[in-house]
């Protein structure tokens, strides 16, 4: 055992010494342009005299600042909406899948409104990572003291707890563990969007000086500065897992199965409306006071309102560049979607099949899915050019690594017994690869490929927004810059509702695959 | 191979889990021996952890003994034998992804059944267990109780001379296992079949078994063999005779000091390695 183990370290060293050597080799033999990928021999200089110099301070701090503010933002307006919706089981049924739905958005399409509203200072990107981070947390809130065990709930009950004594000393450690976990993604998806926002368009922060730094082809500086990056984020993750760990021993409970949500819930009240029709009157309500409001208060320059939107995406519809841009995102969608599934089934197959690999190879899958891929966008765009490729590349260096995870997991997490069932029968191997372990696997490849759909989106529109001649990530940024408020509007929406659609899609058809899971 | 061969033999079988002088290693079973004739039905009782599920799994090829033999119509266990033996499992092991019908053609297809035989095979196995009507039911719709007879009816469907049933109603309550063992025996009377039964419940051993072989508790061997001098089908009659509640106390006798024993052991159920979990190296033969 101990010796396989060994194996497969010599196997990571030996892939990571393997990729440090060829980088070398190709550098100094100069088959590739060193302008594109400078030896490793000079990146580290250039790391080493950034860390001595202190030189990365000042875009250190301002994106750990920026990451700060946005992050107590979405932790206290997440958890106190989070707390009050789990208070009552139909406004549960209202807002979890509302909020749902918004996080199935990727948020960084509305970055160009945010840099209209906010300007280019941190206002904006401390919005963007606040937006971002907010869902995940309201929803693992709202998930953690709803499914809290009944069991519990009972037998606290049943002593006689008042009710403060009921939500500190039961509810609040029985969700602990799964707020905690909604919290650490908030974390890390507020410091990815931040990055993310300063790549895009920015005065300052790290993801700006790497921008920069590509635009310059000081390539060598740029490598050190991604490196610095990915050390950032592998100390967060680390110090994240850390709290998350001790949170956990100190909450000690973990959140029962037979969670039922019902005797949870704090109000018991009886509402006639289906909430299906609730949550759009909640959407619907919303959409008057965003009216009302551009009417009355906004500034036409920067906001429009729903009625004006509408006009212009109907308007907008007609427009040969739009539609033709809308086409463009939507191919490059789809070949970086099918390219994601392909790359995607393959790997997680190879990882999950083989105990060698998946002792091997997994963990470098699961470091490079770690990294903040923002920061290394301005190197794609230098390797791939500006045209559809970066963009297709960019959104499958997004997409892949769901889908890997997924098809791992699924094909490792077969209930032992239906193997030695299959093999008592006198399965085959190939009967047993493709008639117990693919079947039993799907369901799990279908998430992921549902989580693939968003992820890919994002990269492609992340790779539209930071540098692009066509497409919708361009257009939006064009609308934002010659102030079209209603058609940068009409866009979004657009976009909004395609990612809604597709998530939908990949949802309906992941419950008909599980209907049989009972 | 005549009808005096036994329809499974083991000797001098043990079972032992981690290498030799480890001090996890832990001796699953210890030189069982046991033979079954023909149409015979044998149940399995003990403590938890005696070996049990292990020797089940040895006859069946599931496994392969540390030291020992097991045979089968006279013929030495070297892997499964779909042709002759069918499983039944106590964790639900249909596939959740067919349909019953579907989940039955499939352990046929496994076995190599040909395609035209196998749904005419799999109603009437469905027919045989009072399934009919759920043939195109998912798993997952189905209660407990059905789940475990179309567990049964899969076995049955394979039509091998032998069944090994691992504890197979232990998941239900005790009033819906009385009913079923009482098909079981039917199902034992008209069909001829070898059992090997693992339980752990006196009633359900005395009243299916024509033996009932009790373990000692970890490292487990066979204790004492009971008989059970009784014509199958059996039914209610025997269920509540003075016969059955006498065999009842003695096997409680038996039994007692050796759950005592398990009781203060540490609670460990070595099973099957978990090399069963599927890859491509072992392709699931571990």
């Amino acid at each position: 055992m101990s010796g396989s183990r060994l194996a497969q370290r010599l196997v990571q060293l030996g892939f990571l010494a393997l990729v440090a050597v060829g980088w070398q080799i190709t550098a100094i033999r100069g088959s590739v342009s060193p302008l594109l990928l400078p030896p490793p021999a000079a990146v580290y200089r250039e790391f080493m005299s950034l860390l001595t110099t202190g030189m990365f301070w000042p875009d250190l701090k301002i994106t750990l600042f920026e990451l700060a503010v946005a992050f107590s933002i979405a932790a206290v307006a997440g958890s106190s909406i989070g707390y009050l919706v789990s208070g009552s089981r139909y406004a549960i049924r209202v807002f979890d899948p509302l909020f749902a739905g918004i996080f199935a958005i990727p948020a960084i399409l509305l970055y160009p409104l945010y840099v209209l509203f906010f300007g280019l200072g941190p206002g904006s990107k401390i919005a963007i990572g606040a937006t971002i981070a907010f869902f995940p947390i309201v929803l693992n809130t709202i998930s953690g003291l709803s499914r809290v065990d009944s069991a519990y709930v009972t037998a606290a009950r049943s002593m006689g707890a008042s009710s403060p004594q009921m939500f500190w000393s039961v509810m609040l450690p029985a969700a602990f563990p799964i707020v905690l976990t909604g919290l650490r993604m908030g974390l890390i998806l507020a410091f990815l969007s931040i990055l993310g926002a300063e790549t895009i368009a920015s005065f300052s922060g790290l993801g700006h000086q790497i921008a920069g730094l590509a635009e310059n082809m000081d390539t060598a500086s740029m490598f050190a500065y991604i490196l610095f990056v990915l050390v950032i984020a592998l100390l967060l993750n680390l110090a994240v897992s850390f709290a998350e760990a001790r949170g956990r021993r100190e909450g000690g409970l973990s959140a029962g199965n037979s969670a039922t949500g019902e005797s949870a819930a704090r109000t018991k009240t009886k509402i006639k409306v289906p909430p299906t029709v609730a949550r759009i009157g909640v959407v619907g309500a919303a959409l008057v006071a965003w009216e009302a409001g551009a009417r009355l208060f906004g500034d036409p320059l920067f906001i429009s309102p729903p009625s004006r939107v509408f006009a212009a995406m109907i308007h907008l519809a007609g427009e040969k560049d739009v539609v033709a841009a809308v086409t463009i995102t939507c191919w490059e969608l789809i070949v970086a979607f099918v390219l994601s599934l392909v790359i995607g089934l393959a790997v997680g197959l190879i990882v999950g099949l083989h105990r060698f690999t998946r002792g091997s190879i997994y963990p470098i899958i699961l470091l490079l899915y770690a990294m903040p891929l923002a920061t290394v966008l301005p190197l794609f765009v230098i390797v791939f050019g500006i045209g559809a490729a970066s963009k297709i590349a960019f959104g499958v260096s997004h997409g892949v690594f769901p889908i890997i995870m997924a098809v791992a997991a699924g094909v490792q997490n077969i209930k032992p017994i239906l193997v030695t069932s299959a093999r008592s029968m006198g399965a085959s191997r190939r009967q047993i690869l493709f008639s117990v372990v693919f079947p039993n696997m799907l369901p799990s490849l279908f998430t992921g490929m549902r989580l693939g759909m968003s992820a890919v989106l994002l990269g492609v529109l992340l790779a539209e927004l930071y540098v692009s001649q066509s497409g919708v990530g361009y257009l939006t940024s064009m609308f934002t810059q010659t102030f079209q408020p209603q058609n940068l509007f009409a866009l979004v929406a657009v976009l909004a509702a395609i990612a809604v659609a597709l998530n939908e899609l990949c949802r309906a058809s992941e419950r008909r695959l599980s209907r049989w899971q009972a | 191979m005549t009808d005096a061969t036994p329809a499974i033999k083991v000797e001098g079988v043990t079972q032992a889990y981690g290498e030799p002088g480890d001090a996890l290693r832990v001796i699953a079973l210890e030189s069982a021996s046991l033979e079954v004739a023909r149409g015979e039905l044998v149940c399995l009782i003990g403590p938890s952890g005696c070996g049990k599920s292990t020797l089940l799994n040895l006859m069946g090829g599931l496994a392969m003994p540390t030291s020992g033999q097991v045979w089968i119509d006279g013929e030495m266990v070297t892997g499964p034998l779909p042709q002759k033996v069918a499983f039944v499992f106590q964790e639900n092991a249909l596939f959740t992804w067919r349909t019953v019908l579907d989940n039955l053609k499939l352990g046929m297809a496994f076995q190599g059944v040909p395609q035209a035989e196998r749904e005419s095979r799999a109603r009437e196995s469905l027919k045989a267990v009072g399934l009919s009507d759920f043939a195109n039911h998912h798993p997952g719709q189905l209660s407990g109780g059905m789940k475990q007879r179309a567990q049964l009816a899969r076995a049955l469907g394979l039509r091998t001379e032998i069944l090994l049933m691992d504890e197979p109603f232990a998941a239900l309550d005790e009033q819906t296992r009385m009913v079923l063992g009482e098909d079981l025996s039917v199902l034992l009377a008209r069909t001829g079949k070898t059992i090997v039964f693992v339980t752990h419940s006196l009633v359900e051993a005395i009243f299916l078994a024509d033996r009932v072989a009790v373990f000692s508790a970890r490292p487990g061997h066979i204790k004492k063999i009971i008989s059970v001098k009784e014509q199958h089908p059996r039914n209610r009659r025997f269920m509540t005779s003075e016969k059955l509640s006498l065999l009842r106390n003695e096997l409680y006798e038996l039994l007692h000091d050796e759950i005592r024993k398990t009781l203060d052991q540490p609670e460990k159920e070595p099973g099957l390695p978990s090399s069963q979990a599927f890859t491509v190296e072992d392709g699931g033969k571990s």
